[in-house]
């Protein structure tokens, strides 16, 4: 009896024995799984953020569009000091009240970056105050057909009176003119806007003499000097191969186009003639590079 | 034993490999979509703003939150202060500026913008392209079909500066001719003012000749 019982304890044992054994060297789950696991949980994050960033730029939409509706800026101010005050009698805000305040401020800020990015686009003076409002830095933009050109700065010293301390308006500019005949102590804009009306009209006739030179070849650039109020050209008429000389004056510094129109010709009778009279009318009411393209299909220059 | 467990394992592997390509063609679809989402509207997120979208997204805690709210309110009012600035300065004020994202690709940017706003009493709506192409250190910015809306009532002698304006496509001349004008027309109305009779004083009246009393 003695035997039989040994040999079933010894024998349920040592089955033991393999079991554990057995559950020691079981491979663990294989390493590429748990690769597999790792990515599965990764790419459900990046789906969820995503997901909450569209829902959250689909809000943000929404509360903006509904801001440039109805709100001027006052308006606006004056929403904001009321929630403020409500929120300011509340001890504890929820977590929905915090995400929403959350979201109007962010709506604000798009709105008001657009609409700072606008006042540039628009041409504006881009001011920036600085040294504790004691100056103050101003952009002038210059533009022609529809075409972005020079900026120019001045840094204007506010205190104690209203004064251009730095530039890089160009020499042939009269600044100090213009300052001088505007009331910049009370209104800067008095000397911007005159000054702004200087620089554009100046951009435009160096853009249409840059234009002039590379769209028209044929017509030769004989004199041009810094300010642009002053422009000769020389023609060539394609049958008989005669050369006009044709002077521009642009005497009126705030305007782009010539207020005088020369022809002089061996020909004297050319400059006379009804073709070359409506030239004379056109070069003075169209920008001169679109004159010449004109004045090309009339065949009337090479 | 050993063979019953890998063949588990291959199943497993082949389940968790379907369910990554489908979550992959996801994500996908939905970057493909936020981009589209974000070309109506020019969110910049960086800084504070890329803090607020994160607590948005659930990714911070309540007492960051709070940091984010108050950092964030600095920011916006000190833009708000900004603009008070340049509204005053640039002598317009400005409503609305939507945008609207065409094409952003290589170093081109073209972008449809309607502004709205007033100048005085006079308000204007403008649409315009805008295109800002990278030429080596710089950026050339133009504008193309540009479209000016005035409200019409008391501006004949604008409607042909307008279309001069639209051809040429001179934005800034006509902001900068809406002020001068603007200006003018407030000059015109504070010397009407000025002279203008006050409902004080009482108007004359006219009293008929006094015919003699008959005897």
């Amino acid at each position: 009896m003695e035997g039989a019982s040994t040999k079933g304890v010894l024998s349920h044992l040592s089955l033991l024995e393999v079991q554990a054994r057995s559950r020691k060297t079981q491979p663990q789950q294989p390493s590429r799984v748990k690769e597999l696991k790792a990515k599965v949980e990764a790419l459900l994050t990046q789906r969820d953020q995503l997901r909450a960033e569209i829902e959250t730029h689909k809000n943000l939409k929404k509360l903006r569009a509904s801001m440039d509706k109805w709100c001027t800026h006052e308006e606006e101010e004056e929403e904001e000091e009321e929630e403020e005050e409500e929120e300011e009698e509340e001890e504890e805000m929820d977590e929905d009240s915090e995400n929403s305040k959350l979201l109007r401020l962010m709506a604000r800020h798009t709105r008001l970056k657009d609409l700072l990015h606008a006042h540039h686009v628009i041409g504006g003076y881009n001011v920036i105050k600085t040294r504790q409002g004691k100056g103050m830095c101003v952009s002038l933009a210059t533009a022609y057909e529809g075409v972005y050109l020079e900026t120019y700065n001045l840094e204007i010293d506010l205190k104690p009176t209203v004064r251009i301390s730095r530039h890089d308006v160009p020499p042939f500019i009269p600044l100090k003119n213009l300052a001088e005949q505007s009331s910049v102590q009370t209104d800067i804009r008095t000397l911007l806007d005159p000054l702004s009306r200087d620089l554009n009209a100046f951009a435009g006739r160096k853009q249409q003499l840059k234009l002039v030179k590379e769209l028209h070849k044929s017509v030769e650039v004989m004199e041009s000097n810094v300010l642009c109020s002053l422009l000769v050209l020389m023609f060539t008429v394609p049958k008989e191969k005669t050369l006009v000389l044709c002077s521009l004056d642009y005497t009126d510094r705030t305007r782009c186009l010539p207020t005088r129109v020369h022809f002089k010709c061996d020909d004297k009778e050319l400059p006379d003639s009804p073709e070359w009279k409506k030239h004379r009318s056109l070069l003075m009411e169209t920008p001169v590079h679109k004159a010449l393209i004109t004045m090309r299909k009339m065949g009337n220059i090479v | 034993m050993m063979e019953k467990m890998s063949e588990e394992n291959m199943e497993e592997v082949t389940v968790l490999e379907a369910q990554i390509e489908l979550l992959q063609a996801e994500v996908l679809a939905l970057r493909r979509q936020q981009k589209d989402d974000l070309k109506d509207i020019t969110f910049d997120f960086r800084g504070q703003m890329q803090d607020a979208m994160s607590c948005m997204c659930g990714q911070r805690r309540g007492d960051e939150k709070e940091m984010v709210l108050s950092r964030l309110k600095e920011v916006v009012e000190e833009l708000e202060e900004d603009l008070k600035l340049q509204t005053q300065r640039n002598g317009i004020s400005l409503n609305s500026c939507t945008t609207k994202t065409l094409q952003s690709s290589g170093g081109k940017l073209v972008q449809q913008l309607c502004i709205s706003g007033h100048c005085s009493e006079l308000v204007f709506q403008v649409e315009f392209q805008l295109s800002e192409v990278k030429e080596g250190s710089g950026c050339e910015r133009t504008i193309s079909d540009l479209n000016v809306v005035m409200d019409a009532s008391d501006l004949q002698n604008f409607s042909s500066f307008l279309s001069g304006v639209e051809e040429s496509r001179d934005l800034l001349l006509f902001f900068r001719t809406l002020r001068t004008f603007s200006d003018r027309c407030d000059d015109r109305r504070r010397t009407f003012q000025h002279f203008q009779v006050s409902e004080d004083t009482p108007a004359p009246k006219w009293t008929p000749p006094q015919t003699p009393a008959l005897h």
